[in-house]
This record gives C-alpha cells, sequence and structure tokens, in this order.
C-alpha cells in the first residue's frame, strides 16, 4: 500500500468510526426522556426548553443538526441557555494551561526512566522508579489530592491552593493554584507512561542489533538512544489509546478537589445538574478530538517509518 | 523450563491425533447452560432457584460473578491443577522475588478476609449503649489511635485523660453513620473480588477469540477487527460508563450509580488492548515448528487454536488483564467519589465517598484510609503479581 493510500484509508476508518459513534450516541439519547425540561430553576418552561434543544423538530432534522454540530463545533446550549462551546472553551484553557505541561513532563520523565530501568533492570534507581510507578498508580487519585491538599493547609500552612474564579487564570495567585494538580497528573501520567515504556523497552532489548550494539562496547546513553527510536512508534500508539483513558479521569477528580474551573469540574457540575447538553458537548467531543489524534499519530508513523510502505 | 516444551497434549498432536472439544470444554459448556437455564428461570419468575437453592436472592452482579467462577475454574484453576508441574514451576520463580512472593501474600490475604470477612463480621452488629444506624457505637477511633472526648457521643474502648481510645472490638474504627469500618472493608473486599474475577471473565475470552480469529484468518479479517480495537481503544470507559448511566437514570429516574453497569461496559470497552497481545502472540505460535508439524499431519485450524494458540497464548493473556484488574477497582472509587456510588453494593469507592466530609478533609479518617490502604494494597500487589508472572511466563524475557 503506497503512503498516500494508507493515509487515506486510515483518514477513512476515523470518520466511519467517528460517525459510528456520534450516531450511536445520538439514538440513545434521543430516545430517553431529558431530565431537563422538568427543571424549574432555569427559568424556563418546559415548551421553552423543548424548542431550545430542538425537541420540537422533525427526527432527521434533529439527526443532522446533532452531527453538523460538531463539524462546526456549536454544540447547542447548557440548561441555563448558555453556548456550551463558550464554556467548553473556557473551561479547555484553564485545563490546558496545566495539563499540557504536566502531560509533557510525566511522558518524557516515564519514557526515559522506563528505558534506563529496562537497560539496567537490577539498579537501585531502577527500582526506586519501579516503586514510584507502582504506587502512584495504586493510590486513588482522590485519596492523593486531598492528602496534597490537606498537607499543604494545615501544615506548610500554604492557603492560596485553591483556585480563585475572582482574579484572572494567568496570575501568579491562580498559576500557583494550579501547581498541585499539575504534580497530581504528572504522577499519574509518568506512573502509566513508565510501566509501557519499561515493557516495551525490555522486548526490544532482546533483539539482535542491541547485542551487536553492546558487543561493540556501545554506553549506556548510545543503547537508550538506539532503544527509543524503535519504541518511539509503539509508545505513541499508547499514549493515545491508553493514556486518554486515564488523564480524563484523573482531571474530573483534581479538578472537582482543587477547586479548578476547568474542562472537569464543568463535566462534574453537567452531571449534577444534569445537564444532558453540556454533558453530551463535554465527553463525545474529547472522544471524537481523541480518535483524530490518533488518526494524527497514524500519519506521522506513516510518514516517520518507511516500514509501513513496505507491509 | 517448562513453560516452553510441547505439553503431553502438544506431543500427542505432532502425531496427528484429532482433538476437537477437549473433556473439559464440554463440561464446561454443559455448566454455563445449566447456569443460563437457572438464569432464565429465575429471571422470568418461574421458579426462585436462587432462593429455594442458594436461600439468598442473586442480583445480576452475582450471577455474572457465577459465571466468572465457572470461567476461572475451568480456564485458570483446572489447567494449572492439571499441569501440576508447570504451576509448580510457575510459583518456584516467583518464590524467587520477595516482591512477587509478598503480592502472592496480600492477594490470599485478600482473598480470605473476601470469603470469610463478611461472615464473621456484621456491619450492624447491635450493641449497647449508642447505637448508629446498624446499632454500631458512632465514630468510635481504630486500635492504637484516640480521639478526643467530646467527639464521640460514647466510648466503646478506654477513657483516659480525656481521650477516648480505640477498642479491639472495632480495629477499624466504626463510621458516623454507625458502621464497623472492618466489615465494610471485608464487604468491599468481597466486591471488589468479584468485578475483578467477572473483569477477568469478560475481557479474556473476547480478547482471546478476537486475536486468534484475526491472527488465524489474517486478511480483511484481522484489518476489520484491528481496525474496530483502534476506535474503541480511543473512546475512554470511564466516558461511557458516565453517559450510559445518565441515559438509564434518566430512564428510571434515579440517583446513584450502578455496579453491574460499570463492569460490564469497563469490560465490554477494555478488551482491545489485550486482543492485540492475543493476536501478536497467536502469529508468532503459529510460525512454530511443532505447530506447522501439527498442520501437515492434518489438524484443522480449529484443532490448532484450540490445543496450541490459545494455551499458549494464555500467560500472556492474563499478564495483560492484570493492570485492567487494577484500573477497574481504582475506576470504581473514582466513580463512587464522583458521585456515581451503587446504593446496593458496598464497594471501598462507596466506603471512602460516605466517610468524606464533614471538617475537611473528614472527621473520622480511619474510616477512609483503611480502605485506601487495602485498596492501594490490592492493586500495587495485582500489578506486581502480574509483572512477575509474565516474566516467568513469557521466555522472551530473560
Amino acid at each position: 500500500m503506497s503512503r498516500k493510500r494508507y493515509v487515506a484509508y486510515r483518514l477513512a476508518w476515523t470518520a466511519v468510526g467517528a460517525w459510528a459513534v456520534l450516531t450511536l450516541i445520538f439514538i440513545v439519547f434521543d430516545l430517553v426522556p431529558d431530565p431537563g425540561q422538568y427543571n424549574i430553576f432555569n427559568g424556563m418552561s418546559a415548551e421553552q426548553y423543548r424548542e431550545m434543544r430542538g425537541y420540537d423538530q422533525p427526527l432527521l432534522q434533529r439527526y443532522l443538526s446533532w452531527m453538523v454540530g460538531f463539524l462546526t463545533l456549536d454544540l447547542g446550549t447548557t440548561i441555563y441557555g448558555n453556548s456550551v462551546s463558550a464554556e467548553l472553551a473556557s473551561a479547555a484553557k484553564v485545563t490546558l494551561t496545566y495539563a499540557v505541561p504536566s502531560v509533557v513532563l510525566g511522558v518524557t520523565v516515564g519514557v526515559g526512566a522506563g528505558l534506563l530501568g529496562a537497560v539496567d533492570p537490577d539498579g537501585k534507581a531502577t527500582r526506586l522508579v519501579k516503586g514510584i510507578s507502582y504506587v502512584g498508580f495504586a493510590i486513588p487519585t482522590f485519596i492523593a489530592a486531598d492528602a496534597m491538599f490537606f498537607f499543604a493547609q494545615e501544615h506548610l500552612q500554604v492557603f492560596g491552593v485553591q483556585y480563585d474564579s475572582e482574579v484572572g487564570l494567568y496570575t501568579i495567585r491562580n498559576l500557583q493554584a494550579l501547581l498541585l494538580p499539575a504534580i497530581v497528573l504528572t504522577v499519574n501520567v509518568l506512573a502509566v507512561q513508565l510501566r509501557y515504556a519499561r515493557t516495551e523497552s525490555t522486548e526490544v532489548l532482546q533483539e539482535d542489533f542491541v547485542r551487536t550494539l553492546r558487543a561493540s562496547g556501545a554506553g549506556t546513553l548510545t543503547l537508550v538512544r538506539h532503544v527509543l527510536r524503535n519504541v518511539a512508534s509503539s509508545l505513541m500508539a499508547l499514549f493515545v489509546s491508553e493514556l486518554v483513558g486515564v488523564v480524563f479521569v484523573v482531571l474530573v477528580v483534581i479538578e472537582v478537589i482543587f477547586g479548578v474551573p476547568g474542562f472537569g469540574t464543568l463535566l462534574y457540575d453537567a452531571i449534577h445538574e444534569r445537564d444532558i447538553g453540556l454533558i453530551l458537548g463535554t465527553t463525545v467531543l474529547p472522544i471524537v478530538l481523541v480518535m483524530v489524534g490518533n488518526l494524527i499519530q497514524d500519519v506521522a508513523h506513516a510518514i516517520i517509518d518507511p516500514r509501513v510502505e513496505a507491509e | 523450563m517448562s513453560g516452553i516444551g510441547p505439553t503431553a497434549d502438544e506431543l500427542a498432536d505432532r502425531d496427528g491425533r484429532r482433538v476437537g472439544f477437549a473433556t473439559r470444554d464440554r463440561i464446561f459448556l454443559a455448566v454455563l447452560a445449566a447456569l443460563a437455564a437457572v438464569f432464565a428461570v429465575d429471571w422470568f419468575g418461574v421458579y426462585q432457584a436462587d432462593a429455594h437453592l442458594l436461600d439468598s436472592q442473586l442480583r445480576g452482579l452475582d450471577w455474572l460473578f457465577l459465571y466468572a467462577l465457572a470461567v476461572v475454574a475451568f480456564y485458570v484453576v483446572a489447567p494449572l491443577a492439571a499441569d501440576r508441574e508447570r504451576a509448580l514451576g510457575y510459583w518456584r520463580q516467583i518464590r524467587e522475588s520477595r516482591w512477587a512472593t509478598a503480592s502472592v501474600g496480600v492477594l490470599v490475604v485478600w482473598l480470605l478476609f473476601a470469603i470469610v470477612g463478611p461472615e464473621v463480621l456484621d456491619p450492624g452488629e447491635p450493641l449497647y449503649g449508642s447505637p448508629g444506624r446498624g446499632g454500631v457505637m458512632i465514630g468510635q477511633p481504630p486500635i492504637g489511635f484516640s480521639v478526643v472526648e467530646t467527639a464521640v457521643h460514647d466510648c466503646a474502648g478506654r477513657m483516659a485523660n480525656g481521650r477516648c481510645h480505640g477498642t479491639w472490638h472495632y480495629p477499624f474504627g466504626t463510621s458516623m453513620a454507625g458502621e464497623d469500618v472492618m466489615a465494610m472493608t471485608a464487604i468491599g473486599a468481597r466486591v471488589a473480588f468479584q468485578i475483578a474475577t467477572i473483569t477477568v471473565a469478560i475481557i479474556v475470552p473476547l480478547a482471546t477469540v478476537v486475536g486468534t480469529i484475526a491472527a488465524t484468518y489474517g486478511g480483511k479479517v484481522d484489518e476489520f477487527l484491528m481496525r474496530y480495537v483502534d476506535v474503541q481503544q480511543s473512546i475512554p470507559a470511564f466516558f461511557v460508563i458516565i453517559l450510559s448511566q445518565e441515559a438509564i437514570s434518566y430512564v428510571t429516574q434515579g440517583w446513584g450509580g450502578s455496579l453491574l453497569l460499570i463492569v460490564v461496559v469497563f469490560g465490554l470497552m477494555s478488551w482491545g488492548g489485550v486482543a492485540r497481545i492475543v493476536r501478536a502472540e497467536a502469529l508468532e505460535i503459529t510460525q512454530r515448528d511443532y505447530v506447522r508439524a501439527a498442520k501437515s499431519a492434518g489438524a484443522s485450524r480449529f484443532d490448532v487454536v484450540r490445543t496450541h494458540v490459545v494455551p499458549n497464548a494464555l500467560p500472556a493473556v492474563l499478564t495483560a488483564v492484570t493492570v485492567q484488574i487494577g484500573w477497574l477497582i481504582l475506576l470504581e472509587a473514582t466513580l463512587a467519589y464522583l458521585g456515581f456510588f451503587p446504593a446496593d453494593y458496598q464497594t471501598w469507592g462507596y466506603v471512602m465517598k460516605t466517610n468524606m466530609g464533614g471538617a475537611y478533609p473528614t472527621t473520622n479518617w480511619w474510616a477512609v484510609l483503611y480502605p485506601a490502604a487495602f485498596l492501594g494494597l490490592v492493586v500495587v500487589s495485582v500489578q506486581v503479581l502480574g509483572d512477575a508472572l509474565r516474566d516467568v511466563t513469557d521466555p522472551r524475557a530473560e
């Protein structure tokens, strides 16, 4: 398969997958009643609410506007009549501010430590890192985050640990408040990534070229560089698929605990207010984005790795 | 090591013996059919099988657990018991690592605690004094700790210097709702064991079937299945659980979560990675000499899969599943924290969630920390054992 055909083929699969997921979710949530229409706190009558959500339109019309909504990122309104897209955008800004550095840091350190652990399986540093990854994974995030919050407030007497929505995002006060959530997220990402990096690298280390390298007297760093090149593509794949599960769960928990008005809090509040428009927006959009991320990763892989063309 | 060489069955097959379904598979299918029949008559109200046979009211999760027990008994315990030499070999190698041995110890304690604990301990044991919801004294500290006298209404233990000390009557203390934390932890251990077994029994068959089909048929079938796995893996189970939970509670107009839903959705969404591993293993195994020999001796595709591919891929599968077990137990606790705690199952997450709050972060830390410690220990042990098993059963890792 030529490179171009391969990319087109993967693109088609992503499109079909996204279409299937969106359709399935549409069908399910079109069948179940929306509790928002009985909500008396948003100042709307049931009819007004139904009209706002478009329930008065015929089925095909609703389906089309649902699909077009995801293409144009117009995700409808919340129970209070605000635009879901606008709320998502402002929440995403907060979340991305601390999530991107944490994920980058967690992945880099995790992969590096995992590689070193595979190269030198009995070293002291390896054992330490292994221990951290086990424990970092096993402590429920909400316990760890709560304990850190408590420790910072009661023992270090630091009181600015909770996010202050009164002042802007890019102020010292709030950037400091994002520090603890960032640490929790980093540890979680690190724990997952390290595990996979270690497993993958251990497998690459069994290969013949490694023996040749070792026999020719290559140092640890050279070895790591070669192994890294070989595991990079499979680690990328894991990064997109296995990590998203962890990251989204952790995001919700830490944002609720630290009061960060980001994506996780938005989802949490939406669930508690039974705001179906917001729930669908905050869950389905990331699913579609991850699919696109998978596609990009595949295309990048096809461009970098010459073996794809040979397959 | 015995894990590498062909077993007696495989040697027999080399001579061209046809196998088809083994006796074990037939018995398993019979047990499964019987279970399904009992479930059906119970479900449709023809005959209250659970009440008459087991003297209890089985719920959806319990039925699934019975199925899971059958799967584990026939495909994990029975093969190990039959091939005692191989099992002993594994055990000897696990013994070489201190941490792996310790993790086996923790898992055995977990199992015993889950089986015996809820029978011996009663979370609502009636006691004269100040009874909570279940008749247990409220807010007692755990053994080895004390709280100020004013924090408890009545003190079950020793009072000294204005502090109420913990008593052996409630080693883990009691909650603010009047529940014995140790008993609650034991019940949580049982539920965690149930959902772990069910996860294994959902993921392993699904992943094995899909993985071996993809590997043996190849071509378009392989491509389709693996692309499907791609799509499924890009959908976080967490979101699917939330969405299906919402959809169901809109219909039933209820609050809270359903453990059955969490376990089933998690199982159905999480087999993708394991299926990939099975596929890779199967591709590798079918290239081995003895499999080729069996094929040229006239063994059918099914025979090869049944006798060579599945038994040899099983260790890799079980290792991959250990990560999922840990992740499910954690996810359940997290979902409980976020408000999706099941009303009908007292999981560790439920105990932690219901005891957080009051004064920040919690007025009775013991009711949160003891279940959390158990949960953490079990998750770490499952992972350590999984890693150790991979090293033991995978001949490629040295």
